[in-house]
């Protein structure tokens, strides 16, 4: 992994109406990285990617693309989304297009790319997704795994170097979740830097090289996955459990304990 | 959530055909069920449209009949009032032994199933880019097309309300019914507004400026198909002239 690509210092933001979503927040994404957000659910942690990718000003602090402010100009903005995609919750929220393939051109086409550039950057992002069969596919008549997939690609058709997602997993079955992670996992190969946002310790666990634990619009740790999740009282601090296999860890260490050094 | 229609639209041999050879064909026979006699231009106009849907088109013929019930329906209700008429004895056969009254059901259902003919063939984003190929203005289609989509959305929400209600006894008994329609509609617009804003945050992540450009495919009119068109209507003008 390289240096860092993105950072948020000191980034807080309080709503209308005097609500605190993020309070003083410090987070830095390194180039490469798969970065699992993990906090339970209402702790802000769609909000700090609002601001990651510029959608939302903060109240205070500042967000550093390659260590500097992005700027707030159209152009500045322009540039930053084309850098740093983002990938709501709700597919929904971003499929409104006919088809898969009109709605996935989208991005391309903002980017001032001619129509033939612009169909192989859908036809690329269609195959990393594993759905070039959906492209002339109505998007109203998707399944719920299948419209988060195109939603993913009308994102990653711009190239971004950093992908935010926010609950990337959630409302999917098994099977879609296993689909979806492993087209996930082609782009990180391909060296798209992931931030994701999630309440699944066990998906942060199987899925992440680094975690940062959220609470209270705070990041109260963040680091190697495997040291982080196995930080008890940082994890009971963000009201998580550890992930259930360093949990059996833990708890077959206690027995063994017990039973080799007897009270 | 989907439309009968939409669905048909979306999956029917003719999705891929040009928007041209079917408005070509379809506003063609429409034209000719409205300027023809009624018998037999209205009639033959009939047949053709229903032998291009369930023949060419291949559409299932229980969703066309279906289709053409909801405007039958309404033709029938109108045609009743020129077939009979109130006289001081009551009510009695129209003068006419309702030839009004049976040419306006021929004429008016000709020209609905025309019209179904285009929209169960065409899904309505092609004919929205098709009008804008004629000329109307960019942002008022790209409304269109939004507003559009935002319908499965609103009627997914609605359902899953109504279906929320209803595992709550929501909809038993007139009263709970009414009450519950005035929720689900007032749950519907703020559901609504939120759901615009959060698509301006997906679109505006995507680099959007204020135009929606998007790739569409691109379908030539077919020679073949145009020409074959174009002499059955004119066979059909023909022979309902030279018969009439």
């Amino acid at each position: 992994m390289g240096g860092l690509i993105l950072e948020a210092r000191g980034l807080g933001h309080v709503y209308p109406g005097g609500i605190t979503a993020l309070d003083g927040l410090d987070l830095g994404v390194r180039k490469g990285a798969k970065l699992a957000v993990l906090g339970p659910n209402g702790a802000g942690k769609t909000t700090l990617l609002l601001h990651l990718n510029g959608t939302l000003r903060p109240s205070s602090g500042r967000v550093l693309l390659d260590g500097a402010e992005p700027g707030s100009s159209r152009a500045a903005l322009g540039h930053w989304r084309r850098r740093v995609g983002l990938v709501l919750q709700d597919p929904d929220d971003q499929l409104f297009a006919a088809t898969v393939a009109e709605d996935v051109s989208f991005g391309p086409l903002n980017l001032g790319l001619s129509e033939a550039e612009a169909r192989q950057r859908v036809s690329e992002a269609l195959d990393q997704l594993g759905i070039p069969d959906l492209a002339e596919r109505p998007t109203h008549m998707l399944s719920f795994g299948q419209k988060k997939r195109a939603a993913i690609a009308g994102a990653i058709a711009m190239r971004p170097d950093v992908l935010l997602l926010d609950e990337p997993v959630a409302g999917l079955d098994h099977r879609g979740a296993r689909l979806l992670l492993a087209a996930l996992g082609r782009l990180a190969a391909a060296g798209t830097t992931l931030v994701f946002t999630t309440h699944d310790v066990d998906l942060a666990w199987a899925f992440a090289d680094e975690v940062a634990l959220f609470e209270s619009g705070k990041v109260i740790r963040q680091g190697p996955v495997a040291e982080v999740l196995a930080d008890r009282p940082a994890l009971d601090r963000a009201g998580l459990e550890p992930p259930l296999l360093l949990e059996l860890g833990f708890r077959t260490r206690e027995e063994a304990l017990a039973r080799l050094l007897p009270q | 959530m989907s439309l009968a229609i939409d669905r048909l639209a979306w999956a029917g041999v003719w999705r891929r055909r040009a928007l041209a050879d079917k408005m070509v064909l379809a506003l063609g026979l429409m034209a000719l069920a409205l300027a023809l006699p009624p018998w037999p231009g209205a009639a033959l106009v009939l047949v053709t449209a229903w032998g291009a849907a369930l023949g060419a088109a291949r559409l299932p013929w229980r969703d066309w009949l279906r289709l053409n019930a909801a405007p039958l329906g309404f033709v029938l209700t109108g045609a009743a009032t020129l077939a009979v008429e109130v006289g001081p004895g009551g009510f009695a056969l129209a003068a006419d032994h309702g030839a009004a009254a049976l040419a306006t059901v021929l004429r008016a259902q000709a020209a609905a199933s025309c019209l179904l003919l285009l929209a169960a063939t065409t899904p309505t984003p092609d004919l929205v880019r098709g009008l804008r190929r004629l000329g109307l203005p960019a942002e008022i289609t790209e409304i269109a097309l939004l507003t559009w989509r935002f319908l499965f959305l609103l009627l997914d929400g609605a359902a899953a309300i109504h279906a929320a209600q209803d595992a709550r006894l929501g909809w038993y008994g007139w009263r709970r019914s009414i009450r519950s329609l005035g929720l689900l509609i007032a749950q519907l617009l703020p559901r609504a507004m939120d759901g615009a804003r959060r698509l301006e945050i997906g679109l505006a992540a995507r680099g959007f400026a204020g135009p929606l450009p998007m790739l569409s495919p691109a379908r030539p009119a077919s020679a073949a198909f145009l020409g074959l068109t174009l002499g059955g209507l004119i066979l059909v003008a023909g022979v309902s002239l030279w018969a009439a």
